[in-house]
């Protein structure tokens, strides 16, 4: 695989034309609303601006981890020069790039991760439900409070600040299938910084709902909630517990100090307890 | 291949599209007997996977659970012919399956709903490679994301789904014949082709850090032993509250968060040697960890 990462690295990864003027947009602050098109497909479209290029119409995806724009508008933008868009390539796919601006209404988001790409989908779409050039994914709405509502017809946005905004880039992409290679497996260390004061254990042939608190130490908040060796923990912080697993997994949301609910099966009665996990080890 | 390999990324952009042959007949309006007064609103847990899609966990007819990725670029649920499979689950003679029962996490419950059993390549391809790092069993889709007003916020872990008063109307075929067209159908054809060359990524393997029973706090600039928990490594190890933690695996931290992150790294440790200072005395004592949380 190393032919293909000496390929990948010396692909352009910013196919960007300097000839390109960015509009400047006021970045918009607080709750912006904009209106979705729910297309007779049901998939999600909405007007965006490149470059303060545009409008375009494009699809919004919450199962796309990369932001996708079409040849077209990838060139009028200034993303793509008229001769690399001339350049015979499959599904026009031409690598990743970053766009100035990328704005959906009053929201602006800038130096957003693109690739450029002229995917199947869109062009099968487009023939029955008018122009769609592009896929506006994860990096776009992993920096807000994205809020949908079919029935009204809008997304609500409101700005978070998420760390891992740019989602997948190619090199991204590339390490992960590279490091297949070696073919261990990554060891994952779930690490909750609370403190809970009990155990829980699965059977490998165990394939009933939840996990078995085996042991629940005195004076701790599992104790203080009234958990017992024996009890069924079937829920945590909303977390289903068919794991171990899970249930770190679970535990590793919550903060010191936060009041949980825990759903919990003793004998043939379920219950709802409350624990208050403390910081510590 | 590099080619080949900028068109696979684009095949993980899960847009899928309904062919003609898989038309959803109308909807029945929801029976209005039963009406409740309050939205139920519900915290819905999710996973990121390492592709960065958002995944739900649900089960079907009470079986389960299904990892499905949150897919607004889905028209309906998805449920891989394999999952299925697996799960009893039979399609009627039309593709599509009607459920009795499906349960999100966190709460949300849906009753005579239809899935589509189908396994559309993005799945396919990405479980092949084994890229999410977490197995797919399908898509959830428009016609279960439209019944509720969905708020997705990733520096939280739960979504926020409020049920809606309405019926949503079902998607409809764009595709003639519901034939695939040849470029979709390239782009499935190509991911199956890459996979003869890309080795399945392993899942990862998780562990989980070890107990010591201590309860922590920050207070004057360092970090203090508030309690220790009877019978607890810490409390085997003769360390007692007020006692101030200073090193970790002969590691400094600056405050409590710090020290979390360098507990995260030596979970598998069973031995953990930490330094504190006690009435002006600095000691070192060895903890054996234990399972516990």
């Amino acid at each position: 695989m190393s032919l293909l990462t000496t390929l990948l690295l010396l692909t352009p990864s910013s196919p960007l034309d300097p000839q390109a003027q960015a509009v400047a947009q006021p970045r918009a602050v607080g709750k912006v609303t904009v209106p979705m098109e729910v297309l007779k497909s049901k998939h999600i479209a909405v007007e965006i601006k490149v470059n303060g290029k545009g409008p375009y119409r494009v699809i919004f995806d919450t199962g796309s981890p990369v932001t996708l724009l079409g040849n077209r508008i990838a060139t009028e933008a200034g993303l793509l020069s008229k001769e690399q868009a001339r350049t015979p390539a499959l599904f026009g796919a031409r690598g990743m790039g970053t766009a100035r601006t990328l704005a959906i209404g009053d929201l602006v988001v800038e130096n957003m991760p693109v690739m450029v790409m002229d995917h199947p989908a869109l062009r099968a779409a487009s023939r029955a439900l008018g122009q769609l050039d592009g896929i506006v994914g994860f990096p776009f709405f992993s920096r807000y409070r994205t809020t949908f509502d079919y029935q009204a017809g809008t997304i609500t946005f409101e700005p978070v600040d998420y760390a891992d905004a740019g989602g997948m880039d190619l090199m991204q992409m590339v390490m992960l299938m590279m490091n297949d290679r070696s073919n261990k497996p990554i060891q994952k260390v779930q690490s909750p910084k609370t403190l809970w004061g009990f155990r829980v254990e699965k059977a490998k042939d165990d394939e009933e709902p939840g996990v078995t608190i085996q042991e629940v130490v005195p004076q701790s908040p599992a104790a203080e909630a009234g958990l017992e060796p024996g009890d069924r923990l079937l829920e945590l912080d909303d977390v289903w517990t068919e794991s171990v697993e899970d249930t770190y997994r679970a535990a590793s949301g919550v903060a010191a100090g936060q009041k949980v609910k825990a759903k919990i099966k003793r004998g043939q009665v379920e219950k709802c307890v409350t624990i208050v996990p403390r910081a510590g080890l | 291949m590099r080619q080949a390999l900028k068109a696979i990324l684009g095949g993980l952009a899960a847009v899928v599209i309904i062919g003609s042959s898989m038309a959803l007949a109308d909807p029945q309006p929801a029976e209005k007997a039963d009406a409740k007064p309050a939205p139920a609103s519900f915290r819905v847990p999710y996973q990121l996977t390492e592709t960065k899609h958002i995944l739900v966990r649900a089960r079907i007819n009470g079986k389960g659970p299904y990892h499905l990725v949150m897919d607004t670029g889905a028209p309906a649920l998805f449920v891989s012919t394999e999952s299925a499979q697996k799960h009893g689950l039979n399609a009627g003679p039309d593709g599509w399956a009607e459920l009795d029962k499906f349960e999100v996490e966190g709460g949300p419950v849906l009753e005579k709903i239809k899935a589509r059993i189908e396994t559309p390549f993005q799945v396919s391809g990405m479980n092949a490679m084994g890229l999410p790092g977490i197995r797919l069993d399908g898509m959830l889709g428009y016609t279960v994301l439209a019944q509720y007003r969905i708020e997705l916020d990733l520096t939280k872990p739960h979504m926020i789904w409020t049920r809606l008063d309405w019926t949503p109307p079902p998607p409809r075929p764009i595709l003639d014949g519901g034939q695939a067209p040849t470029e979709l159908a390239a782009m499935g054809s190509l991911m199956k082709l890459l996979q003869l060359f890309m080795q399945k990524r392993p899942e990862p393997v998780y562990v989980q850090r070890g107990f010591l029973g201590i309860q922590l706090a920050e207070k004057d600039g360092g970090v203090f032993v508030e309690q220790v928990l009877p019978g607890s490594p810490a409390a085997k190890a003769g360390l007692r509250s007020g006692d101030r933690i200073l090193r970790y695996q002969e590691k400094d931290f600056a405050n409590l968060r710090e020290l979390h992150g360098l507990a995260a790294e030596h979970a598998a440790k069973k031995e953990i040697a930490l330094e504190f200072e006690r009435a002006g005395k600095k000691e070192t004592v060895t903890l054996r960890t234990e399972r516990g949380l």
